[in-house]
């Protein structure tokens, strides 16, 4: 078991293709991060197997805040000890838990279930958009999001832009000890472990779509980093995992390859 | 030259700028933009071929499109002239695209 890295941050995104948040401890379920993308809007616009609306389809989207309305209990299922010592999955509270609040770019705070929510969005959509809820985590691909520092610091050298991290929305920036940018990519298929019980088996490269053209701050667009992307790295930058052990995780854990 | 969507108007070729050159690209009947480009042994970035990913979005500086499929430009690239390489079937002859914006 050597260790290879660090965890950087850890990030997750109640609402999907909103703004993400940067949480300190948290539980990793075998659906990804606790709290992750829980929230979701659909589009009958949309195609069925991906049915969401994102800020693909409307930019600005990006720009909405969201926050647990009782964060505290969000981050860890309240007998999660207790099940880790009979090896079980720890339950996670009722849906009241997971209460959230939106903050929309006019500055308005809204209950996500506000009626107001989606009429704000609705002017930008030509579909008939819903709130979605799940406790399963409304991810694209994977439970989880890997992203390394180097591989922002080369896609940077490369393109001479320079690229906010939160392009990317990773669950997990981590900082190699010694490799360089894209090493994630040499790690298909392999076990990791992150902090003291979280172990992950890193399964495919991540295919980049127009989502990380969109500047986080201003939802501005610049197509040349999806375009470098596409022509220099197959599509690809960072990687998605499968949790195979759960745990908690949290900034400043090491990483260790297992095998 | 016309470019109503309407017309039979055969397509010869269009313009392409990638990388700061511009280049006449000689039109395949039926295929798409990009194909035409790979087949000119030019390399945009494309990734997904089918008009979910964006990795293809290139500005029409001029001329008529018209794409089979978009699941990824939302109204404001529509507004600001983005197309999908790998959707658009020329409807005129005089189609230029930017793929370095």
């Amino acid at each position: 078991m050597s260790n290879i890295g660090t965890l950087e941050s850890v990030w997750r995104y109640p609402v999907k293709s909103m703004r993400g948040e940067q949480v300190d401890e948290v539980f990793v379920a075998y659906t990804g991060v606790m709290g992750d993308r829980l929230y979701a809007i659909s589009s009958s616009q949309a195609r069925p197997e991906f049915p969401w609306h994102t800020n693909r389809e409307q930019e600005e989207f990006v720009l909405y805040g969201a926050s647990y309305k009782n964060h505290e209990t969000t981050l860890k299922p309240p007998a999660m000890e207790a099940a880790f010592k009979e090896a079980l999955n720890p339950p996670y509270p009722l849906a009241d838990a997971f209460a959230l609040e939106i903050k929309t770019p006019a500055g308005a705070t809204l209950d996500v279930e506000d009626p107001a929510f989606l009429e704000s969005l609705r002017d930008k959509s030509e579909g008939e958009l819903r709130l979605h809820f799940t406790q399963k985590n409304a991810v694209d691909c994977r439970p989880l999001s890997l992203f390394s520092r180097q591989t922002l610091v080369q896609l940077e050298q490369e393109t001479g832009l320079e690229l906010d991290k939160r392009r990317f929305r990773a669950n997990f920036y981590v900082n190699w000890d010694s490799a360089g940018g894209f090493y994630e990519n040499e790690l298909v298929n392999r076990r990791l472990k992150v902090g003291d019980r979280l172990e992950i088996m890193v399964r495919e490269l991540d295919p980049r779509c127009k989502s990380i053209t969109i500047d986080p701050d201003t939802a501005e667009t610049q197509p040349r980093i999806l375009k470098h992307i596409a022509r220099k790295h197959g599509g690809f930058a960072g990687v998605y995992a499968a949790v195979l052990t759960e745990g908690t995780v949290k900034p400043g854990d090491q990483i260790h390859l297992l095998d | 030259m016309s470019s109503d969507p309407g017309s039979a108007e055969e397509v010869i070729s269009f313009r392409a700028t990638l990388d700061g050159v511009e280049h006449e690209v000689p039109y395949l009947p039926g295929e798409v933009l990009l194909d035409c480009m790979l087949e000119a042994d030019l390399d945009p970035a494309f990734q997904c071929q089918q008009g979910h990913c964006g990795s293809c979005m290139v500005v029409k500086t001029r001329g008529q499109v018209e794409m089979r499929n978009n699941d990824v430009l939302s109204r404001r690239d529509l507004d600001q002239g983005y197309v999908l390489l790998c959707q658009s079937i020329p409807l005129s002859n005089d189609v230029s695209v930017d793929c370095d914006a």
